[in-house]
């Protein structure tokens, strides 16, 4: 056992038997344990107020303690949920093959323009009567709802023939090359969540809107125009939030539909070409059943850090 | 004595927390006896060299910002002029402040090929999961891959600091901003309104400042202590939202929006208070809440970033960033506001944090970066590539550039050519004759 042979604070000489010092009677510590005494009185603090006995750059063990990281071997996607959150996209796509078929239709006369407005006018009520069960609306909400309907309908007919002549001057290649990047915009950064309030219209439906007015610009009279426009404010803006509220409500109801309308759509696709039918049912394949297999596997270099530093959920006021 | 550049974006006639902390470690290095200069950008007219207390020396280098007061990283477009001041004013040491000042971290990157050492203070926390964040690390990892040594602000800003740029836990420094105590003393005599409990919050309304708790807590707190008398001040976006609520709720004679405070006013509304409020979502050190404890205020505040380490359990109640966990926290500190020491604080708060602590702290940094050896360029291109295979071949392309760049300098403008500053300023001659 090791003692201090000599008092530290004045040096007195301790003999054998002292147990204090004679003069400023402090005790006679045993020496490796007044070392570790002194460093337990001065274990470091994560504090900024107090200077202590370490250099700045000291390192202690709780360094980094404070770091979350996510565990991802546990943790991963689930396949069937996976596929279950494809179908919002296959709906997206569906709505957008539908509006190019009409179009196309349209476009080389092969379906009367007649047959198309009784079409999309029984579509229109369709969806605006399933949005008044689904929501429980009441009969003057309802009336409401057809009153802004004609005169939306109204406005559009006044504005078919100015839409005729907007892009006219454009060569098909560059109308249908834009065309193109405006539905990928549209895929790309559609709400699939449904985080926004549906109060005012985002990139997404800005993007179906330009690609709608786009191709407008080809048809052939003001009615298709008109027609055009009008299918493409019910396929991108109005069906989405009837897609919303019937999700929320039935969810298999709606993957029903779903179903059947990109059956629907491939077989239709048939009366055209074999290669656009592969094509489709392929893209569907891919995006329901390959995709979430590539998340599952790209999941496990997923490196979520959490710390202190990350900002709180808070409620938002605007 | 150490010649020291400090250079950053923002600085006078800008005035936030990193220019008081630049300014004031400027001062408190020369009393020290080293030499200190400051490069920043012009400020509308105000260019060129500019001397300020104690002739700190400023140079107003001609770059426009382009955006929130930053200069655009252009890499080569500042090395000529920032290689002249840097020579003729004789540098040992470059030392750049805040992640976001990409002025300062361009001269970071020269200031290694002209042999300089470099020192980097971050100021902020920034998170990993958000798009704006993995840009600023991914710069701010090629930055400071070779920066000698990195000063933080708090412990947690450390931590923050070697994840986000990679860096050596032991070549970062935890050294906490300051407060001049002299210009924050309390007066409880001025407190206004009388007969009630006043809380101050101080701070830009902005999201980052938590407002939106704030929209919560005032129509909460009023309607629980009707002795209460909320003193806002500040300016921002969300400064309607704050004022809408107070009218839905009926709060106008509860509840005083000052607008924006002036830097040098800031003292006459916190000595108004009893109890300040900080509702911060995130914050690497807080100085708000030491100017209030220094006011002899009684501290409220979101335990959020470095804030749970700045302030002792005596001055400082935290809660939760989350409405209800702050009334109640206020709950419990309005019946003892009034009780609170407010001299004994401002004593406490004097002796916890001084800039000249911060000076002697950072000059350790100086000489301890000093004394180790200048790397090879061998250890500056493995530098480069711990950026990673693709981006690390990129920033080996801009090191050669780098060199080539100052080597035709060396020959159009050489440095035996560049007169070094030997003109001393009144000031400090006379300085030194009092020393």
């Amino acid at each position: 056992m090791d003692y201090f042979k000599y008092c530290p604070w004045d040096g007195y000489r301790f003999s054998d038997n002292d147990v204090q010092c004679f003069i400023c009677r402090r005790p006679k510590y045993q020496l490796a344990s007044y070392i570790q005494e002194e460093q337990e009185q001065k274990k470091w603090e994560k504090i900024l107020y107090e200077k202590q006995p370490y250099d700045d750059n000291y390192i202690d063990e709780t360094f980094l303690q404070s770091v979350q990281k996510q565990d991802n071997s546990s943790h991963g996607p689930d396949y069937k949920q996976l596929i279950s959150k494809t179908s919002d996209l296959i709906f997206a796509v569906n709505c957008v093959v539908f509006y190019l078929l009409s179009y196309f239709l349209m476009l080389h006369d092969l379906l009367s323009d007649q047959i198309q407005l009784y079409f999309w006018l029984t579509a229109t009520i369709t969806c605006l009567i399933m949005y008044s069960v689904v929501k429980k609306l009441k009969t003057q909400e309802i009336l409401s709802n057809f009153k802004s309907i004609g005169i939306y309908i109204s406005i559009l007919l006044l504005f078919a023939p100015v839409m005729q002549t907007v892009n006219q001057t454009y060569a098909d290649n560059t109308i249908y090359v834009l065309t193109s990047v405006a539905i990928l915009i549209y895929i790309f950064l559609k709400d699939y969540d449904y985080e926004k309030d549906f109060t005012e219209l985002d990139v997404s439906q800005w993007a179906s809107l330009v690609f709608s007015s786009l191709l407008a610009s080809r048809l052939h009279n003001e009615l298709q125009v008109f027609l055009m426009i009008f299918a493409s404010n019910l396929l991108f803006i109005f069906v989405p939030i009837l897609q919303r509220s019937i999700k929320q409500k039935y969810g298999s109801f709606f993957r029903l539909i779903n179903l059947i309308s990109t059956i629907g759509l491939g077989l239709s696709l048939l009366f055209f070409s074999y290669f656009l039918t592969l094509l489709f049912f392929g893209c569907v394949f891919f995006i329901t059943f390959v995709s979430p297999l590539q998340i599952i596997w790209l999941y496990q270099y997923k490196n979520t850090i959490r710390g202190p530093w990350d900002l709180p959920n808070v409620k938002q006021y605007d | 004595m150490v010649n020291i550049c400090l250079i950053c974006d923002f600085f006078y006639p800008r005035l936030g927390g990193v220019e008081m902390h630049i300014f004031q470690l400027g001062l408190c290095l020369m009393e020290r006896g080293h030499k200190v200069i400051i490069i920043t950008h012009k400020y509308d007219n105000r260019a060129g060299v500019r001397y300020m207390t104690n002739g700190l020396k400023v140079y107003y280098c001609p770059f426009v910002p382009a955006h929130e007061q930053v200069v655009l990283f252009t890499y080569m477009g500042s090395l000529a002029l920032l290689r002249q001041i840097l020579l003729r004013e004789e540098i040992h040491v470059v030392h750049s402040h805040a992640a976001t000042s990409f002025f300062g971290g361009e001269l970071l990157l020269h200031a290694k090929s002209l042999g300089f050492k470099t020192v980097f203070t971050d100021h902020s926390l920034f998170a990993f999961n958000d798009a704006a964040s993995f840009h600023v690390n991914k710069i701010l990892k090629f930055i400071l891959c070779e920066v000698d040594h990195a000063i933080s602000v708090s412990h947690i800003s450390k931590e923050n600091l070697s994840m986000r740029a990679s860096l050596d836990p032991r070549n970062i420094s935890v050294i906490p901003n300051a407060v001049d105590c002299s210009r924050f003393k309390p007066d409880p005599s001025k407190r206004y309104p009388l007969n009630t409990v006043n809380i101050v919050v101080i701070s830009r309304l902005t999201f980052r400042k938590g407002v939106d708790l704030l929209v919560d807590v005032v129509p909460t707190i009023c309607k629980k202590f009707p002795q209460v008398y909320f003193i806002i001040g500040g300016d921002g976006p969300k400064k309607k939202i704050i004022e809408e609520s107070i009218k839905k709720h009926g709060l106008t004679d509860r509840v005083e929006m000052l607008g924006s405070v002036p830097g040098h006013k800031v003292r006459e509304v916190l000595v108004r208070g009893h109890i300040f409020l900080n509702t911060s979502l995130t914050e690497a050190f807080c100085i708000a809440i030491v100017e209030a404890a220094s006011c002899g205020l009684f501290v409220v505040s979101t335990n959020v970033g470095g804030v749970v380490e700045v302030l002792p359990k005596n001055m400082v109640n935290f809660a939760k960033p989350d409405p209800d966990d702050i009334c109640e926290k206020l709950a419990v500190a309005i019946p003892i506001a009034k009780n609170v020491p407010s001299h004994q604080y401002h004593e406490q708060v004097a002796k916890m944090y001084s800039w000249h602590m911060v000076a002697e702290r950072t000059e350790t940094v100086y000489n301890k970066i000093l004394s180790s050896p200048y790397p090879s360029i061998l250890s500056r291109i493995k530098a480069c590539q711990s950026n990673g295979p693709i981006f690390g071949l990129y920033l080996l392309i801009l090191l050669i550039i780098d060199y080539v760049a100052i080597f035709i300098l060396d020959l159009i403008f050489p440095f035996k050519n560049i007169q070094a500053q030997s003109i001393k300023t009144r000031v400090q001659s006379q300085q030194k004759e009092i020393w």
